[in-house]
């Protein structure tokens, strides 16, 4: 036989176990409405269980309201934690929550003020329960009581599906656990049972809580849940080391007293290793968990700078073209009745009309060089592709460019000389516009260059194709090697004396190209007036 | 018999332009300023209600509509797709020039490119090497 003294202090060691789990957890964060709702779970539960201890020993079955008072409130909490943790995923509609929360508070006063649930709390006692007299109301506190319990493991079945990482879902896990077994166990010994007449295992009920409380704990110790690990292991730390040093002066023999002494000092040891170790193992923990935070936060703006990073450049992809065709159609106007003019088509044009016809025709085409260039340029630097390889002899477009130039250069009085390796294997190029590449190097040698000339080099080496364009110009400056290849070159004064109109982008345009067909260009010069060496590499592919 | 060549261009000026080159050369010359136009006119040609031309000169950019919707009505219509077509714009797209290939443009020519004789050079020296 099971003494009644027996459950009496078991139920009042669990009643105070929920207590001081439910008040660490409030404790911990006062704020936190999850940290509340579990608060208020616990102390459904106390109550519950402090209900059941005062059986039979206070007047209006006072004991008995409020163990079923007690239980209903628990199960009201429960459900609202569930919903709430780790966070709400479903809207409940005002209404709704209101009239629950009505039907709740309505329960909770009938049950604790009126004898329509509990009739009179005990009727028979036995070892593991107890038998009452219960009013008209009481099949339905018990299937909404039911209900209460089914929807909130629902929540918690739903949650553990939809956890984000790891250590929520174990949690959740833990949690879903412990809540089943106990609802399990306490639900069929204190309310299914009795509502088929079988009273005996009522007693056993709060007993279940255990499970809850255990795999709390677990979730609590082993994945952080309401991070409240520290304050526990203090807490533990504590109560084992008031046992301890009090044991020295129950013993009853001196050796027996000095060996719990010695136990207690060494537990005092450990304890506070333990204790330290707990403390920096959360701080590391808050550490870590503030820097994926951070790093969430920063990949996220990355991302979304990455996006509006593309979105800019299609825009600015799809302005240039759009450009292109705006600038080239009033180009396009003039050349033609400048040229149809000169052709008479619009009459006779007399000489005079005609060499200013030939200055417009001229300078329109430096115009439309300029913005077929312009237009290259950005197209390229908005990585597009707009190279038409072909296979390529790449003398034959250098003998046409030295043809085109070679007005130019006799006018100056320079000369214009071109020395290739035998057997210059064909390269796929994009002809137009490596021509204009190579063509803008050589015209800026001739440009630079008073007396001397130009020479053109062609040759193998590494499997690269290396274009040499040596001048006896004016040279380059230290500084203007750095800047030359950009669209920010500003040309020397000496430079502007020779050409007055050099616009300084030729070989901007130049490099453009170049890279693109993935070779090099650099320039290399003695120093003023020693003339400058331009190398171009292509590969050979 | 004249050659007949359709013009679809919206710029009046470059209509002009071109209109009077292709006029001094000896063809016949039509032109349509949007590509609806374009569109109903290829509708016409297929039944029969106008005359097939002998090449088509297509811009690209239209007020209405990108000229390709154009080319690719005309080339993936069997009674349709034997009409040559020159694209003559200002828009150098590369994608779209590679379109034009694919669809069997005759030639991609940039407008900035060449003065309305040479135009017309090309013309003659295509229609010489597509009759010879």
């Amino acid at each position: 036989m099971i003494e009644k003294s027996f459950f009496d202090s078991l139920f009042g060691l669990i009643l105070l176990i929920n207590l001081v789990l439910g008040v660490l957890v409030y404790l911990k964060n006062r704020k936190d409405l999850r940290n509340k709702l579990f608060f208020g779970l616990t102390l459904g539960t106390v109550l519950w269980i402090g209900g059941l201890l005062l059986l039979g020993l206070t007047p209006y079955n006072m004991g008995g309201r409020l163990s079923f008072a007690g239980a209903l409130l628990s199960g009201w909490f429960f459900l609202w934690f569930t919903l709430k943790f780790p966070y709400q995923d479903i809207k409940i509609s005002f209404p709704g929550e209101i009239l629950a929360n009505i039907l709740v508070i309505s329960f909770f006063i009938i049950i604790l003020f009126s004898p329509l649930v509990v009739v009179k709390e005990i009727t028979e006692e036995t070892t593991f329960g107890v038998t009452g007299e219960f009013g008209p109301l009481y099949p339905f506190f018990g299937i909404f009581f039911i209900l209460l319990m089914i929807l909130g493991l629902l929540n918690l079945f739903r949650k553990v599906k939809l956890a984000k990482n790891e250590i929520e879902k174990k949690q959740l896990e833990y949690f879903l656990l412990g809540a089943t077994l106990t609802i399990g166990i306490s639900t069929t010994t204190n309310l299914l049972l009795p509502l088929v007449g079988i009273y005996q295992y009522s007693k056993l009920g709060p007993i279940g809580t255990v499970f809850l409380i255990f795999f709390t704990t677990l979730a609590i110790t082993r994945y952080h849940l309401f991070e409240i690990r520290v304050i526990l292991t203090e807490l533990l730390v504590g109560l084992m080391g008031i046992i301890l040093v009090l044991l020295p002066f129950v013993m009853p023999m001196s050796s027996l007293k000095i060996l719990t002494g010695a136990v207690f000092i060494l537990f005092c040891i450990f304890g506070y290793y333990l204790i330290k170790a707990t403390h920096e193992e959360s701080k590391r923990r808050e550490e870590a968990e503030k820097i994926t935070v951070q790093e969430r936060a920063l990949r996220q703006r990355a991302e979304k700078l990455a996006k509006e990073f593309e979105r800019l450049d299609r825009a600015k992809s799809q302005f240039i073209l759009a450009t292109q065709h705006h600038l080239r159609t009033p180009l396009s106007i003039i050349k033609g009745y400048a040229s149809m003019l000169l052709e008479g088509s619009y009459g006779r044009v007399e000489e005079k009309a005609k060499k200013a016809l030939s200055g417009i025709q001229e300078s329109i085409e430096r115009l439309i060089k300029l913005v077929n260039e312009f237009l290259d340029i950005s197209q390229l630097q908005v990585g597009r592709e707009i190279l038409k390889k072909e296979e390529t002899q790449i003398e034959k477009i250098i003998e046409e460019i030295i043809e085109e130039l070679n007005p130019s250069a006799k006018e100056k009085g320079i000369y214009l000389k071109l020395e290739v390796e035998e057997g210059l294997p064909k390269i796929k190029l994009d002809r137009t516009k490596i021509k204009t590449a190579i063509f803008n190097v050589i015209d800026n040698g001739i440009k630079y260059t008073r007396k001397g000339g130009v020479t053109i080099r062609l040759k193998i080496k590494d499997l690269r194709l290396k274009i040499i364009v040596k001048d006896t110009g004016i040279g380059l400056a230290k500084e203007e090697i750095k800047t030359l290849f950009t669209e920010f070159f500003e040309r020397g004064k000496e430079a502007e004396k020779i050409y007055t109109t050099g616009r300084g982008i030729g070989l901007y345009v130049a490099k453009n190209i170049i890279e693109a067909h993935r070779g090099k260009i650099w320039a290399e010069s003695e120093g003023k007036s020693k003339g400058s060496t331009f190398y171009i590499e292509l590969p050979l592919e | 018999m004249a050659k007949k060549i359709l013009l679809i261009e919206d710029e009046p000026r470059q209509v002009e332009i071109y209109e009077k080159a292709v006029k001094e050369a000896g063809f016949e010359i039509e032109s349509l300023k949007w590509g609806e136009e374009g569109l109903k006119r290829l509708e016409e040609i297929k039944s029969k209600k106008k005359e097939k031309p002998d090449l088509i000169l297509l811009d690209l950019i239209l007020p209405d509509i990108n000229g390709i919707a154009i080319l690719e009505k005309a080339k993936l219509d069997l009674q349709l797709k034997d009409i040559p077509f020159f694209i003559l714009t200002n828009y150098s797209d590369p994608e779209l020039e590679k379109t034009g290939e694919e669809l069997g443009v005759e030639k991609h020519i940039i407008k900035t490119d060449v003065t309305p004789s040479q135009l017309i050079k090309i013309i003659k020296d295509w229609f010489k090497k597509r009759w010879r």
